[in-house]
């Protein structure tokens, strides 16, 4: 690949509209994207060689670190969503202000990267914001009970 | 020899902005203005030889003070100092007489490069004693060694100008809190540069003007937003809405658009069969895309924005923002009243920030 490309590839994956993060075998942080920075309000260069768990004290940490483990072990990617863990990391939704939701929902893909020996020694998570959908799905499932006790008590009545 | 100057901004961080950008080791006397009114008075009574003159103001704005110290015939060399970076407002404030024309916020090189180009103040003109004292334009903006700037911005402002106080009483309903003040004066000014930013970005796209009103900070309780636009209520609006956030520091961007200025609209940004949403979002696109470029700039950040979302299309103003269950009581909003003269489309930028921003952006401007 050429060089111009990895320059614009990182450009992407910082400024995407998803959260990147890059950990270690120990958990260490190796990636942290401008979304990850500016929603945690955590700078890269505070981050960066850290603890993940240690950075970002808020995190589901046995749940979380399983994950991440059985990506290293099975050498295959792992997801989440968020009708388990709803918020992996908690953040606040993008419309802090006309919106009626507090944080963000979240499904992850965890994905196992290899280095130059073939072996599996980083993974990275990807975190999507899936709020939207999350709030249309709750809000259908809500509608369709109402709609089924109505019919219930009809039949009943 | 002393030259006589006259810095006219209605922002108070503009002011001391444009002071600290002066060449230090020029001597001046700076009087300090509110508006064009003035500015005009200080002039009279030859206290600007030079004027840097802000082009955005209540009472008598730039374009109009202009037209005043020509119809006056005062001597004086004008350079406007603006968030208005179009080219039209380039040319307009030049053939009205002004000498040049400078970006907010006003780079030292640049101001410097212009008063030597024009042949008021070349560097290295030691026109004072204390030349060589490094410290003479202190961030504080008073120039407590060297006598080389006497400030006159007390006298002239309260006292000369009897009018100043009750002025600014007008203008501003929030005068009795000055903290807020300060604050509140702050966010309106780098709203200016940024929507100036903004607004050239869409002239030079449709060729059109852009009138740049002076932006309108309050702290609102989420549930009156509906009745803060300059629309009706029951005018029939659509909308649409970007999330953004950096550090702390969050929000959203609004963009109300009234739907009888639709077609106009995609006729000026050259779509000509595009549905209202294209329209929406493109404007959107444009406007916000800039204005939060701007902002982050002058906050040293670099916002991440979410997709924008249709907040309604084709509803009546009260109903654009669902107000109903809010997470939070109140936000700080900054209005801005965009209008496009030529074809009469008016349309508001909404910028929202929680509360908790406000304390981030406060510490972020004072570095």
């Amino acid at each position: 690949m050429k060089l111009d490309n990895l320059y614009w590839i990182m450009g992407i994956l910082q400024n995407m509209a998803n959260g990147l993060v890059v950990v270690d075998r120990e958990y260490r942080v190796h990636m942290w994207n401008k979304f990850m920075e500016n929603h945690s309000g955590i700078a890269l260069e505070a981050i960066t060689d850290a603890n993940l768990f240690t950075a970002v004290p808020n995190l589901e940490e046995q749940w979380f670190k399983q994950k991440i483990d059985s990506a290293f072990l099975l050498d295959s990617p792992g997801y989440t969503i968020w009708e388990e863990r709803p918020h992996i990391f908690k953040f606040e939704t993008a419309r802090p202000i006309t919106g009626h939701i507090k944080y963000m929902y979240q499904n992850s893909t965890l994905m196992p990267l290899k280095a130059v020996d073939a072996e599996v020694s980083h993974v990275a998570i990807l975190i999507n914001d899936v709020t939207a959908i999350a709030v249309n799905k709750m809000g259908l499932i809500k509608a369709n009970q109402k709609l089924a006790n109505r019919v219930n008590q009809a039949g009943s009545a | 020899m002393t030259t006589p100057i006259v810095i006219c901004d209605d922002s108070n961080m503009a002011r001391k902005q444009m002071k600290r950008s002066l060449p230090n080791h020029w001597d001046v006397d700076i009087t300090f203005a509110e508006n064009g009114e003035e500015a005009i008075v200080a002039l009279e009574k030859g206290l600007g030889k030079v004027l840097f003159l802000d082009l955005t103001m209540p009472v008598m704005d730039g374009y109009e003070t202009l037209q005043m110290i020509r119809k006056k015939d005062l001597d004086t060399m004008v350079i406007v100092v603006s968030g208005d970076i179009q080219a039209e407002a380039h040319r307009r404030v030049i053939s009205l007489g002004a000498m040049d024309f400078i970006k907010k916020p006003a780079a030292p090189d640049t101001v410097s490069n212009i008063l030597s180009l024009f042949g008021i103040h070349r560097d290295g003109d030691s026109d004072n004693e204390t030349a060589g004292d490094p410290d003479n334009e202190t961030a504080a903006g008073h120039d407590s060694n060297g006598d080389n700037s006497k400030v006159a911005e007390a006298d002239l402002v309260v006292n000369d100008i009897d009018n100043a106080d009750n002025i600014d009483n007008k203008a501003e309903p929030i005068s009795e809190n000055s903290h807020q003040e300060i604050q509140f004066d702050s966010y309106r000014e780098i709203t200016n540069v940024a929507i100036g930013r903004a607004a050239s970005v869409l002239a030079e796209l449709t060729g059109e003007f852009v009138n740049l009103p002076v932006p309108k900070v309050s702290l609102l309780n989420i549930c009156d937003l509906n009745k803060t636009m300059h629309f009706a209520a029951k005018e029939i609006v659509s909308g649409v809405c970007q999330g953004f956030t950096s550090q702390g520091i969050t929000g959203e961007a609004l963009l109300v658009l009234n739907d009888a200025n639709f077609t106009d609209m995609a006729q000026l940004i050259k779509h000509d069969n595009s549905t209202s949403i294209e329209v929406l979002t493109d404007v959107s696109s444009i406007l916000t895309g800039s204005i939060l470029n701007a902002l982050g700039d002058q906050l040293l950040l670099n916002f991440s924005r979410s997709c924008p979302v249709v907040l309604g299309v084709g509803v009546s103003a009260e109903n654009l923002i669902n107000n109903q269950s809010t997470l939070r009581q109140k936000s700080l909003t900054i209005e801005v009243n965009y209008e496009i003269p030529s074809r009469a489309i008016k349309f508001d930028i909404l910028l929202l920030f929680t509360e908790e921003s406000m304390p981030l952006i406060d510490q972020r401007l004072a570095q």
